[in-house]
Order: structure tokens, then sequence, then C-alpha cells
């Protein structure tokens, strides 16, 4: 369909900017693809074993400057330590954390800080599945929200002003990635957005670019 | 998946691989084991890896390939029954309880074994180490996560990125 072509333009559309010295060729597939959560496994197939497995005849042991220059990066292989792991492992790591702490994780360093986006479930949080936020904004909708700051519906206002401000991050980052909306999610946010009148035109810009046309 | 049978179709005996790792030291295994790895499934299936001919991994240490095999040896059965209903309870209590003590080990190792899982295409053990080292990670601050994962302490520039991110995301925080 028009939604799933657009998802792979947007996977071909994938720069590798967060490659790393050890892994020149990887990009990872793990796109995030619907706001639903949409579980891709991160594995990029690179030349590892191409020299062993299509040539069985280059056995171990032949004195071979290849062979020796892998046996040498074996050996410094054998502390490892976490900001040595390449891209793709990290993102496969981080994808086995809950979307915040993955978010999170991208606070520890600069080779992590896109680790989140390979992220393969978006999950919001409770507030943005289990249908509190649309009663929510029905109900703020209403004259004079403004009038009792301390009252729930301005909690609540105030909640969700902070949700769509949330996503709008979000989508702003992915953007970078070639991410896209499907039509069903980007339909719910410009609802909500709308709903809350909170005129942030980035946001609905931001959306309307993702979706193309509503 | 066929790889398991198909190896030892026409005698009783397992069809046995040899493997050799980046250090020279060989190790025999069946293929059904060795079939774990994606990528040397391929080879086995095109008949590498038998006889004297071993199949060489130049990017694995012995010490590394040992654990891996352990894994491997231990995981095919279940492999082999392809998840089928057959496996009771206990079959899997142990699989699981075998898993967590498996990945009872030191960082270092564990980083090797990843490495080793994603270049011979071992999902399980992929999954298996990526979670191990999520948990360790999980619940934490990004100042402990970095302790944790054995980052040196971070300069001033790097302190100020990391407030600057807590402010920017700051939901991922709550």
């Amino acid at each position: 369909m028009e939604d799933a072509q657009r998802i792979e333009t947007s996977r071909l559309s994938i720069h590798g900017r967060t490659d790393d010295e050890h892994n020149p060729a990887a990009v990872s597939t793990g796109l995030v693809s619907t706001l639903a959560g949409h579980p891709s496994p991160a594995t990029a197939t690179r030349g590892f074993m191409s020299s062993s497995t299509t040539t069985p005849a280059k056995r171990a042991g032949v004195e071979n400057s290849d062979y020796t220059v892998d046996n040498k990066r074996a050996q410094t292989q054998r502390r490892l330590t976490f900001p040595s792991l390449p891209q793709d492992i990290v993102s496969r790591i981080t994808a086995a954390l809950p979307f915040k702490e993955a978010v999170r994780i991208s606070a520890v360093c600069s080779k992590l800080r896109r680790a989140w986006t390979y992220h393969p479930n978006l999950d919001l949080g409770v507030s943005a599945t289990d249908g509190s936020v649309v009663p929510t904004i029905v109900r703020v909708r209403g004259r004079n929200a403004k009038r009792n700051q301390s009252s729930d519906r301005y909690k609540r206002m105030v909640h969700a002003r902070r949700f769509v401000d949330m996503v709008n991050v979000i989508l702003m980052k992915l953007q970078h990635r070639g991410f896209t909306l499907n039509r069903g999610c980007s339909k719910v946010l410009v609802a909500l957005h709308e709903s809350l009148m909170l005129k942030t035109a980035s946001f609905q810009s931001r959306v309307e670019e993702n979706l193309g046309c509503l | 998946m066929a790889a398991p049978e198909s190896g030892d179709g026409n005698n009783g005996a397992a069809r046995m691989v040899t493997l050799i790792s980046s250090d020279n030291t060989r190790f025999e295994v069946e293929a059904a084991a060795a079939s774990l790895s994606q990528t040397l499934q391929l080879t086995i299936l095109d008949g590498g890896g038998g006889g004297g001919d071993g199949i060489p991994l130049p990017n694995v240490d012995s010490a590394t390939l040992s654990k891996v095999l352990e894994y491997c040896i231990k995981h095919a059965p279940a492999a082999a029954n392809g998840g089928a209903p057959n496996a009771t309870a206990v079959d899997r209590a142990e699989l699981e309880r075998f898993d967590n003590e498996f990945v009872n080990i030191d960082q270092s190792v564990l980083y090797s074994l990843i490495m080793a899982a994603h270049n011979l295409e071992i999902e399980g053990l992929q999954s298996l180490v990526a979670k191990k080292v999520a948990d360790m990670i999980k619940g934490k601050s990004p100042m402990e996560i970095r302790r944790t994962l054995g980052f040196p302490d971070p300069t001033p520039e790097e302190q100020a990125e990391m407030n600057a991110h807590m402010l920017e995301y700051g939901w991922a925080y709550e």
C-alpha cells in the first residue's frame, strides 16, 4: 500500500551518520515505522565470514598477512568495553530497554546520542495508550481552562501539552532518520493537536510533512 | 528448519563439523549445534567444515568460541524442535536457568560474546546478551550508566552536554 511504500523509501534514505570506525558499512534496519510499535530486528549482515566461508581452502594456520591482522584484532578484542562496540550492537542493547530508558541512555555519550532512534517500539507511556488523553482534551476545550490553575482539569491540560511537546521532539529527531508516520498515527496526532488548540506550527507542519497529505 | 536433519540422514551418528578459532584451536561440534549460527549453517549446508577441513573463524578467539558453543550445544535440541509444543515446561525452565547462569559473567566477556553472536548471526545469543546488558543499565541515571559501562568520568563539556540532554528530553526522566 501507499504507506508501506513510503516507509520503504524512508529506509533507503537513511544515511549512516551514526556509523563508527568499526562498522563503516552498517546501517541498522531497526527502523521505527509506526507509533504503535513495530518490531524490526536490527540485523546488519556484513562480510565477517566471507573470507572463511566462501574460500574454505584458506585454512587457519596458513601464513597469510590477512590472517595475522585478523588474529591481532582478535587478541585486542579480548578486553572489549562498551564504548568499543559497533553501533548496531549498541542499538540492539538499547532496543532491549523500555523506550524512555533508551532515550535516557543517549545522554551518556555522543556515541549513544541517536541509539534510541533505532528503538523498535515507540512507547510513549501510559497517557498515550490508555485513552485518558482524549477525554482529558475534550474537557479542557471548554472555556476558562485557566481560571483555576490548581484544578485537576488544568493539570491534565499541562500534562497533555507536555505529551505533545514530547511527540514533537521525537518526530523532529526521527525525521533526521528518514522516519515517516503511517496515516493512522498522523491522523490521531493531528486530531490530538487540533483538539488541544495548541498552535505549535512546527508540530503541525512536522506531522503534515511526514504524512504528505491528510 | 531443515538444517539439523539434513546432515546426518545417511548414518546413525550425528554429523560433526570442525571450527577453528582465531588462535588456531580446533573445536569439533555437532552440525546441528553449529547450525544455530545462520552464517555457519550456510557453510554446513554447502558441505563445509567436515573431515579434515575446518571452518576458520578469524574473528573469534578460543575462549569466546568455547562459550558460544556451550550455548549452541545447550540450545540445539530446542532449536531442532523448531519451538514445537513437545518441549516440556521443565525443559524450558531448565534452559532459562542455564541462560541466566550463562550470562552471569564479566562485562568484557559479554561484549566478546555479543560481537561473536552478531558476526555468526546467532539470534538467540544476541538477544540474551543484549537483554543482560540492558538489565545492567536499567533504572540508572546517566552518570551511573557511565560508571557501570566503564566510561571515564565526563569532561566538563560532556557534563554540560549531559545536562542539556536532560533538559531537552525532560519527559524521559519522569
